[in-house]
């Protein structure tokens, strides 16, 4: 997390500059963010970067109450990584923006009917992805025959640059980890991908990707594995 | 599949591990993983120095908070109506 966005939620909270007042937008570090944004039902302000599960299941139950502060709060933590999530799958901004329109307007408008997700962040990401599938296959079968149709499914998730440097590996073995990572079959990468970056249990990945925790086990232990040959420390 | 890297696998398999790792754990777990550490404290340590590098792994990301405010005020705007 780059520290120049981080939020300084104390310092906002009690400065005169930043208090909000009805109809006046809220500044954050120059970047207007509306008037909505940061005053919420957790407590106090927070930095919405780093909400820890309780927090996200405080939100929920808040939404499911018709609280929309809480859904625009909600939806302001999880955007980045909803967004990079779905952008590996389907690499086209405005396509995943509206998609996570879609998912937030889904879940606002079904709030009465929806349960307690068991996990907030599993329940987005596999909401995400099902209609993110959902809206390819439609797209796909009007525009199969212009063979326009494409997802990239977690292609390119790691930097090999940046690996190289994380693992202090010796430029001689730059071919190596790449055909390491290049060999990994796309729902490894999603597995990785969820459980790394994302930090998914294997439960978690398992209600995403709508596989069994075994496979998720087999296919995280094979990256490993694959990685692991060339990375030993 | 070598030894050292079953348990590794094992281990990033392992939510409580991670847990620990992240600082996270509940006390039970941070004594039974503390004592763990202590057990065969050399090999120990490796696989910690191992685990912390997937961990810590870099991903290829798209910085887009600048655009949180604009969609935020979207949504907003969509449910408003």
């Amino acid at each position: 997390m780059n520290k120049e966005q981080t939020f300084n939620s104390e310092h906002l909270f009690n400065s005169p500059k930043h208090r909000r007042r009805e109809g006046y937008p809220v500044i954050i570090k120059g970047i207007e963010v509306g008037d909505y944004y940061m005053l919420g039902s957790i407590g106090k302000l927070k930095d919405l970067k780093n909400l820890n599960n309780s927090d996200l299941d405080k939100l929920w139950s808040e939404i499911r109450k018709g609280q929309e502060d809480s859904l625009s709060e909600l939806f302001c933590h999880s955007y980045t990584w909803l967004f990079n999530y779905g952008y590996k799958i389907v690499p086209r901004k405005a396509f995943i923006k509206d998609t996570l329109q879609e998912l937030f307007l889904n879940l606002w408008k079904n709030r009465n009917s929806i349960k307690e997700a068991h996990s907030v962040k599993s329940y987005l990401l596999s909401s995400l992805r099902r209609i993110i599938f959902r809206k390819l296959r439609k797209h796909r079968n009007r525009t199969e025959r212009n063979h326009t149709y494409k997802q990239n499914l977690f292609e390119e998730i790691l930097n090999i640059e940046e690996l190289m440097v994380h693992f202090e590996l010796e430029q001689n073995k730059r071919d190596q980890l790449t055909l390491a990572i290049k060999s990994l079959s796309k729902r490894q990468r999603e597995a990785v991908h969820l459980k790394f970056y994302n930090g998914l249990s294997n439960s978690e990945i398992a209600q995403v990707m709508n596989i069994n925790k075994q496979s998720v086990y087999n296919h995280i232990s094979k990256a490993i594995k694959n990685m692991q040959e060339i990375v030993s420390v | 599949m070598t030894s050292q890297e079953s348990n590794l696998c094992d281990l990033l398999n392992d939510e409580s591990f991670i847990r620990w790792m992240r600082g996270t754990s509940s006390d039970i777990e941070k004594k039974s993983w503390d004592k763990w550490l202590h057990t065969n404290n050399h090999k120990h340590q490796q696989l910690i120095k191992e685990a912390e590098k997937y961990l810590m792994m870099p991903f290829n990301t798209i910085d887009v908070e600048d655009e949180i405010p604009e969609e935020a005020k979207r949504l907003n705007t969509e449910i408003a109506k």
